[in-house]
């Protein structure tokens, strides 16, 4: 079984883009346009870079001993709803499916995912309260940016988290976390897919039952 | 040295290498032994339920922090003379140095390696292993495989794994109270290790909807990024991770 997402989406550098020139040149326009249009938002990486430090910031003041659960929950569900590019994160995890929703079912299914992610990720957040991540450095990756920090903390060797960054929202946004090598993305596709094959490819189901997991 | 040379001889000589750099990092998950990999699969998950998760718990709630950290010191302190062999064999002198020197310090000063004073040394663990001296000599990473107890790997950590057993010479340097005090602190280390991850691991075992995968996604992407020097989103970087935005909701 493959892991890969290729099939659900084709990437701009695979090689079957390039066998196909038309297709190719129709990409490269909307991706002209795209980039032109997102220019003027943040094209530089310290906006990323930026980003970045402001969201260590509000997760780590979300977190800690003193805050009941629910709270730190509903903080990192505001954080992840405010720097992250969910409509496209919650897109890509559904894969080809997503085409064939409607708009209002894919925002449903993109508020259940929120809370899902939140849940899910809180108690993570939470043992990582006293650590520390410093940004290293931002620089343009594909036609995106990537935000590469150190995470610290006691009693474990220090490891690599870099925070995937675009702006084709219209300013730069969190769309992937990589956690020693680990994509938060790929590891949440591959979750949702799992997850969809067992609501029998029905969206609505897997909408309803994402609000009791995580 | 003369077997290790000899092993080293002979592998590179049966698959007609000579000088060649480091393999690709690959992408995708070559799995042709699914069958089996999950059988396997099913076994390490009542294993890890059964013994080690519990074993865990235990350890984590008794053994203080500083102890932990002793042992895994020891433990680590012990593997360093094959990461040395490996070093070498890899031709990179500077970590080969790094690493002899830190195993100096630690067995002497640091107490046989319980405590770590080469690290305020400016010596810290360069850690590598003969899969990575197999991933430098130019061997392609092979089939997923998931080996009983031993977890995740893929064809050439396998090989790794048994080559770094065979080569390492701590073993024929002591008694055989000693060899058991050493294996003894590699299974307190696992299980310290099984104690510190315990969110990620619960969450890959028993929170996914197919563990199976989970763990593989989880083991060959680390892996390789780890192999590849933590460079992994440099370079070429095509299939490394699919971009989500080819896929864009703006355009629509």
């Amino acid at each position: 079984m493959e892991i890969r997402l290729d099939g659900w989406m084709t990437h701009t550098t695979s090689t079957h883009m390039r066998n196909n020139p038309s297709r190719r040149r129709i990409l490269l326009t909307g991706a002209a346009a795209a980039i032109l249009a997102a220019m003027p938002a943040a094209a530089k990486p310290e906006a990323a870079k930026a980003l970045i430090e402001r969201v260590v910031g509000e997760i780590s003041s979300a977190v800690g001993p003193n805050r009941s659960n629910g709270r730190k929950v509903n903080e990192i569900e505001r954080i992840i709803g405010t720097y992250t590019d969910l409509a496209t994160i919650a897109r890509s995890t559904l894969g080809p499916p997503a085409r064939a929703a409607t708009s209002g079912q894919l925002r449903a299914y993109q508020n259940a995912f929120r809370g899902y992610l939140a849940r899910k990720y809180t108690p993570r957040f939470d043992e990582f309260f006293g650590g520390s991540i410093t940004v290293i450095d931002a620089r343009p990756w594909k036609s995106h940016f990537q935000v590469s920090t150190t995470a610290e903390m006691q009693g474990r060797e220090a490891f690599s988290v870099i925070f995937l960054v675009s702006t084709r929202s219209g300013k730069p946004l969190i769309f992937d976390i990589i956690i020693a090598g680990v994509s938060v993305l790929k590891t949440e596709a591959l979750e949702v897919r799992g997850l969809l094959d067992r609501a029998r490819g029905d969206l609505d189901i897997l909408t309803a039952n994402l609000q009791s997991l995580g | 040295m003369d077997f290790i040379r000899a092993a080293a001889f002979s592998v590179l000589a049966s698959a007609g290498l000579s000088a060649c750099g480091p393999a690709d990092i690959e992408y995708g998950t070559s799995d042709p032994l699914e069958d089996v990999n999950r059988v396997s699969h099913g076994f390490n998950k009542g294993f890890d339920s059964v013994l080690l998760r519990p074993a865990a718990t235990v350890y984590g709630t008794v053994v203080p922090e500083p102890v932990m950290r002793g042992i895994d010191n020891f433990a680590s302190n012990a593997s360093l003379p094959v990461t040395v062999v490996n070093n070498v064999l890899q031709a990179n002198l500077e970590d080969a140095a790094n690493n002899a020197a830190r195993f100096l310090v630690n067995t002497t000063f640091g107490l046989a390696g319980f405590l770590d004073p080469a690290v305020s040394m400016d010596l810290p663990e360069r850690d590598t292993d003969f899969g990575e001296t197999l991933h430098v000599w130019g061997f392609a990473e092979g089939a997923y495989v998931e080996l009983p107890v031993l977890g995740p790997s893929t064809g050439r950590d396998t090989v790794g794994t048994v080559a770094d057993f065979l080569m390492n010479p701590v073993p024929n340097v002591l008694t055989r109270e000693g060899r058991r005090f050493v294996t003894g602190a590699n299974w307190a280390s696992r299980i310290g290790t099984r104690h510190r991850f315990r969110d990620t691991i619960d969450s890959i075992l028993y929170d996914s909807t197919d563990s199976y995968e989970q763990l593989r996604l989880n083991y060959l992407d680390s892996r390789r990024y780890a192999l590849g020097g933590g460079d992994a989103l440099d370079g070429d970087t095509s299939g490394w991770l699919d971009d989500p935005y080819d896929f864009d909701p703006y355009e629509e």
